[in-house]
C-alpha cells in the first residue's frame, strides 16, 4: 500500500520502560520490567526435564505459569498464560531441545493498565536472557480507543483506560512485523481496529529498539 | 536487521559476511547461528565472533548447559544403578557414566563412587535427541585430570559465559592466583567449578575471585587478585593473633 | 523438577566453615543479610529483598459477613504462594510442604499472636465486617523464606490503608479514596519472625542462605515482637541426628536484639513511604521502580518516549481493497455471492468446476432489497425432492439373482 500521500504526522507517547535483567540468581533468566507504573517479574527455566505427560519427543514443551498479586489465579489468568505460550511458542525454535521443557513463570508485581502487554515484553526478555533459541524477538503494544473523541491513545494507563470504548494489544515479530498475538475487549468498526493495528506496528519498533540497546549494554562486557 | 562480525545482535537477525561469501569454501556455523536456504539467522542473543579461518558463533550469556560432545563437565553423581551411574550435569537429562569408564575399571574392581560425589568427567556422546553419555578416561585408557574430585573442596555455580572467559587461554586469573595461593580447580563447561585449598578461608577466597571476575575487565583482574591476597593475608593474622 | 542433590563436598564444607565460625559469604555466624523494602503505588504492596531472596506481599480488603463466633471482629487471611520461578523444585500444581509450614508460621505469628486490632475492622456487627487477605509469593529463594515472608507480611500490613466507611442505619457507603483518605490498619504489636539452624557440630547459624538450610539438622524459628515478648516459636529436625543443643536459650538475646533493630528499620521504611505519598512526593527511594534504577550493566532505563508515527488514511485503502477485488475478478471469474446478511461466498463462474460442488443453490430470499444488485442469483436447479416414489424397480440394478416381493398376505401364512 502506498502512503505517499500520508505527510501529517501524529504524536504518540510511550510511558517510560525501566528494565533490569537478571535479577533473580535461581531462575536461569529473568527479567523485571516496569512500563510506567506496571510492573511485571518474570523468571524462565529452560531447557529442563519435562513431565512424563507433557513430554513431547521432538519438540520442547512450553509451560507458562503467570500468578497475581491479588488473590488466587483466576479464569483471565489462565487466558493471559495461554496468550503468553502461544506468543512464545511462535518465536522459540522448539526443535532444538526435544523432550525437554521450557518453564516461563510470570508474576504480577502491580497492574496500572496494559498488563498483557507488559508481560508478554518481559517474557520475551526474560527468553533472551536465558539464551533459548528464538527464531525472532516480539513486542507488544497496548492501545485504547477513546469513548468521547474517538481518539486512539498508545499504551495507557489505568487512569486513561476507565474511559475506553475499546482496548487492544497486539505483539509482532522482530523481522517482518507480522502480527503474532492480538487481544481485543470492546467494539470497534474494521477501520479503527486496523488503524490501531498499525499504529501499534509502528511503535513497536521502539520497544525492538529498547531490547537492541539493553543488549548491547551488557553483551560486550559479560 | 544485517549485522556483521563484531556487532551485537538479536535472534531474528541476517548475518550479512556470509551470505556473500562464495560456496567454496566451507563455513562452519557455531553456537548461535543457524541456516535456513540461503540466509543464516542469529537465534541468541550477544556478539557475532569470528575465529580463523571461517568459524562463525555468538557469544551470549547463558546459566543453562547444552551439552555438547568433548566438553569437560562436573557432575554429581545421584543414582548407581547395575552398571552405570547416572549423573547430573545440569542440563535437561541427567548423563550416564559407565563403571567401566574409569582407568584401570574391571568388572570385579569398580570405583569408589557414593551418590552425592563430583565427578570430572568427559561427554562422549551428547546430542539433543540422545540421553548424554560421560567418560572418566581419555581415547587411550588413562585418567589424566578425569575422575573423582575429593570431597574436601568446594563446589559452586556460575555462568558458562564466566567459565569460557577464564577457561581461555589468554584469562591471566589462575595464573595471577597461583603466584600467591595454592589452589586446585576444575572448572567445568556445565557452569559448575570446584576449588580446593588449603583452609577454608582461602578455598572461600579463590571461590570469590573467579566470581567476582564475571565483571571485571582484563585489566582490572590484576587489581582483583591483589585485594585478594591483602583480604587473605589480614584474616590469617587475625587469627593468628 | 526434583532439587538438585546436594552434593558431599558441599556438605562437608559448610559443616567445617561454620565449626570454624566462618560463612561462605562472610558474614559472622549470628550475623543477617540486609535487608531492602520496596513500595508499589497501590496501598499495602510491597517487595522484599533479603539478600537475594526475594518476597512480593499484597494486602487486600472486601466486605464479608464475620464469623459466627465472632460476630464483631473482622477476618485476616494469610496465603503463601511458592512461584515455580523461585527454585527449580517449586510446582504449582499442589501446596508443597513448605508453603504450609511458611503459611502456619506466618497466621501463628500474625493472626494467633493478636497483633491486629480485629474489632476495629467491624462495621457493622454480626453483618458487615472487613476482610484482610494477605498474599505473599515467593520470586527467589535463596534461604529463609519464612523470616523474608514475615518482614513482607509486616511491612504490608503497616503500610495498608483501608477505605473509610459511614454507616446509616442499615446502608454503608464505602468511600473511595478521592473523596476521604483511607485509614490505616491499628496494630497493637510489630511481631517478626528470626530463623536459626543448626548444625551436626552444635554451632547455630542466623538468616542461613539456601545451602545452609539444606546442609543444617534443626531449625529453630522464633517469632518476637518489638517489646522483646515471644510470639511464636517452631523447632523441627530437619535429618535425623544424635546433636543434642540447647539453642533456644543460647541465640535468644541475638534473636530478640535482632528483631527490634529490624521492626525499627520495617517501621521507618513504612513511615517514610506512608508520609511520602500524603505530600504527594515522588521523589522517594521506596518504589518499585527504585529497585531497577540502579545503574547496573544489565539495566536499560528509557524516559517518556515521545513518538511521531505516520498517519493511517481510511480512504485509501479501502479503495485500493477494492481495486484488487475487480483484479481478482478479471481474472478468476468470480463473484460474490451473499446468501445472508453478514455472510458473502466467493463462487467461480465456470461451468467446469472439479470437486467444487455446483453454485449455491439456497434461497436467497432473506437478503434485503439494496443487496439484490451485488447478489447474483444462479439458476435454482430443480431437484428431484418432488417426486414421490412411487415405483420402485428393483430389475437389472439389484445385486440379489432373485427379487421377490413379500406381500403381507404371505407373511401371515
Amino acid at each position: 500500500m502506498d502512503t505517499s500521500e500520508e505527510t501529517s504526522q501524529s504524536e504518540y507517547i510511550l510511558r517510560p520502560m525501566n528494565c533490569e535483567l537478571n535479577q533473580l540468581s535461581m531462575p536461569d533468566g529473568s527479567a523485571m520490567l516496569m512500563q510506567g507504573n506496571t510492573a511485571v517479574i518474570a523468571g524462565i527455566y529452560g531447557p529442563v526435564e519435562a513431565k512424563p505427560q507433557k513430554m513431547i519427543y521432538d519438540k520442547a514443551s512450553i509451560e507458562v505459569s503467570y500468578s497475581p498479586i491479588k488473590g488466587p489465579t483466576k479464569v483471565d489468568d489462565r487466558m493471559t498464560e495461554m496468550y503468553i505460550k502461544e506468543t512464545c511458542e511462535a518465536a522459540i525454535i522448539v526443535t532444538f531441545h526435544p523432550a525437554s521443557a521450557i518453564c516461563i513463570n510470570v508474576q504480577e508485581l502491580e497492574d496500572s493498565g496494559g498488563m498483557l502487554g507488559c508481560t508478554i515484553n518481559a517474557a520475551c526478555l526474560a527468553l533472551i536472557n536465558a539464551g533459548i533459541p528464538m527464531k525472532f524477538t516480539f513486542a507488544a503494544v497496548n492501545c485504547m480507543i477513546q469513548e468521547d473523541n474517538e481518539d486512539i491513545i498508545l499504551d495507557p494507563d489505568s487512569i486513561q483506560l476507565q474511559e475506553a470504548k475499546a482496548e487492544f494489544t497486539f505483539a509482532f515479530d522482530s523481522m517482518d512485523k507480522n502480527v503474532i498475538c492480538c487481544y481485543t475487549t470492546g467494539c470497534f468498526t474494521e477501520t479503527e481496529f486496523l488503524k490501531a493495528m498499525d499504529r501499534c506496528k509502528q511503535a513497536s519498533q521502539y520497544v525492538f529498539d529498547f531490547y537492541r540497546n539493553l543488549v548491547k549494554k551488557y553483551a560486550n562486557v559479560i | 536487521m544485517e549485522v556483521s562480525v563484531g556487532d551485537v545482535v538479536m535472534p531474528g537477525d541476517t548475518v550479512k559476511d556470509i551470505t556473500t561469501i562464495t560456496k567454496k569454501e566451507t563455513i562452519i556455523l557455531g553456537p548461535g547461528l543457524r541456516r535456513e536456504a540461503d540466509t543464516v539467522y542469529a537465534y541468541k542473543a550477544g556478539v557475532l565472533r569470528k575465529t580463523e579461518p571461517a568459524v562463525y558463533y555468538v557469544d551470549s550469556y547463558q546459566k543453562r548447559y547444552v551439552p555438547n560432545r568433548g566438553e569437560h563437565v562436573v557432575g554429581i553423581v545421584t543414582q548407581k544403578s547395575s552398571d552405570i551411574f547416572k549423573v547430573d550435569i545440569g542440563a535437561s537429562e541427567q548423563a550416564s557414566l559407565s563403571y567401566l569408564a574409569f582407568e584401570g575399571a574391571t568388572k570385579k574392581n569398580r570405583p569408589d563412587i557414593q551418590v552425592g560425589d563430583l565427578v570430572f568427567a568427559k561427554l562422549l556422546v551428547a546430542s539433543k535427541d540422545m540421553e548424554p553419555e560421560l567418560v572418566c578416561v581419555d581415547s587411550h585408557g588413562k585418567e589424566k585430570k578425569l575422575g573423582i574430585l575429593s570431597s574436601d573442596g568446594m563446589l559452586f555455580t556460575c555462568s558458562l559465559s564466566l567459565i569460557r572467559k577464564i577457561l581461555n587461554r589468554n584469562s591471566p586469573l589462575f595464573n595471577m592466583l597461583a603466584r600467591s595461593q595454592a589452589f586446585e580447580v576444575a572448572a567445568g563447561m556445565n557452569g559448575r567449578v570446584w576449588v580446593k585449598a588449603r583452609t577454608i578461608q582461602e578455598t572461600i577466597a579463590i571461590a570469590t575471585a573467579i566470581l567476582a571476575a564475571e565483571y571485571a575487565p582484563l585489566s582490572g583482574i590484576k587489581k582483583l587478585c591483589s585485594d585478594i591476597e591483602k583480604t587473605l593475608l589480614l584474616t590469617q593474622s587475625g587469627n593468628v593473633e | 523438577m526434583k532439587e538438585v542433590l546436594l552434593t558431599n563436598c558441599e556438605k562437608n564444607f559448610v559443616n567445617k566453615s561454620v565449626e570454624q565460625g566462618t560463612r561462605l559469604d562472610g558474614r559472622s555466624l549470628l550475623e543477617a543479610r540486609n535487608v531492602k523494602i520496596y513500595f508499589g503505588s497501590n496501598w499495602g504492596s510491597c517487595m522484599v529483598l533479603l539478600g537475594q531472596t526475594r518476597v512480593v506481599a499484597q494486602v487486600t480488603c472486601d466486605i464479608h459477613q464475620p464469623k459466627t463466633s465472632r460476630p464483631n471482629e473482622g477476618m485476616l487471611h494469610i496465603n503463601v504462594e511458592l512461584n515455580p520461578m523461585a527454585a527449580q523444585h517449586f510446582d504449582n500444581a499442589r501446596q508443597s510442604e513448605v508453603s504450609i509450614l511458611i503459611s502456619r508460621q506466618l497466621e501463628k505469628c500474625y493472626q494467633d499472636s493478636k497483633c491486629i486490632d480485629l474489632e476495629s475492622l467491624c462495621i457493622i456487627a454480626d453483618k458487615k465486617v472487613w476482610n484482610l487477605r494477605v498474599d505473599i509469593n515467593v520470586i527467589n529463594h535463596d534461604g529463609n523464606l519464612i523470616d523474608c515472608a514475615s518482614i513482607a507480611t509486616l511491612a504490608a500490613l503497616s503500610h495498608f490503608h483501608r477505605p473509610d466507611v459511614t454507616s446509616n442505619g442499615e446502608d454503608i457507603i464505602v468511600h473511595p479514596f478521592s473523596e476521604k483518605d483511607p485509614l490505616p490498619l491499628v496494630l497493637y504489636h510489630y511481631p517478626v519472625c528470626v530463623s536459626f539452624i543448626t548444625y551436626e557440630s552444635g554451632s547455630t547459624v542466623m538468616d542461613p542462605t539456601y545451602l545452609e538450610e539444606r546442609v543444617g539438622v534443626a531449625q529453630l524459628t522464633l517469632g518476637i515482637n518489638s517489646y522483646r515478648e515471644l510470639c511464636s516459636l517452631h523447632f523441627n529436625y530437619l535429618t535425623k541426628t544424635m546433636t543434642v543443643e540447647d539453642v533456644i536459650s543460647a541465640v535468644s538475646s541475638y534473636a530478640t536484639n535482632y528483631a527490634v533493630q529490624l521492626v525499627q528499620q520495617i517501621r521507618e521504611a513504612v513511615n517514610y513511604d506512608v508520609e511520602a505519598r500524603y505530600k504527594k512526593d515522588d521523589r522517594n527511594t521506596n518504589r518499585f521502580k527504585e529497585c531497577i534504577m540502579t545503574k547496573k550493566l544489565t539495566t536499560m532505563n528509557s524516559e517518556c518516549i515521545s513518538i511521531k508515527l505516520r498517519k493511517w488514511s481510511e480512504i485509501k485503502n479501502i479503495e485500493s481493497d477494492v481495486d484488487m477485488e475487480k483484479k481478482e475478478e478479471k481474472t478468476e471469474n468470480c463473484t460474490i455471492i451473499k446468501p445472508g446478511i453478514g455472510s458473502a461466498e466467493l463462487i467461480s463462474n465456470t461451468n467446469i468446476s472439479f470437486g467444487e460442488g455446483g453454485p449455491n443453490t439456497w434461497n436467497v430470499s432473506d437478503s434485503s432489497e439494496e443487496e439484490i444488485s451485488e447478489v447474483e442469483i444462479t439458476t435454482i436447479i430443480k431437484k428431484g425432492e418432488n417426486k414421490i416414489i412411487e415405483n420402485i424397480d428393483l430389475n437389472g440394478d439389484s445385486e440379489e439373482e432373485n427379487i421377490e416381493i413379500l406381500e403381507t398376505k404371505d407373511l401371515m401364512q
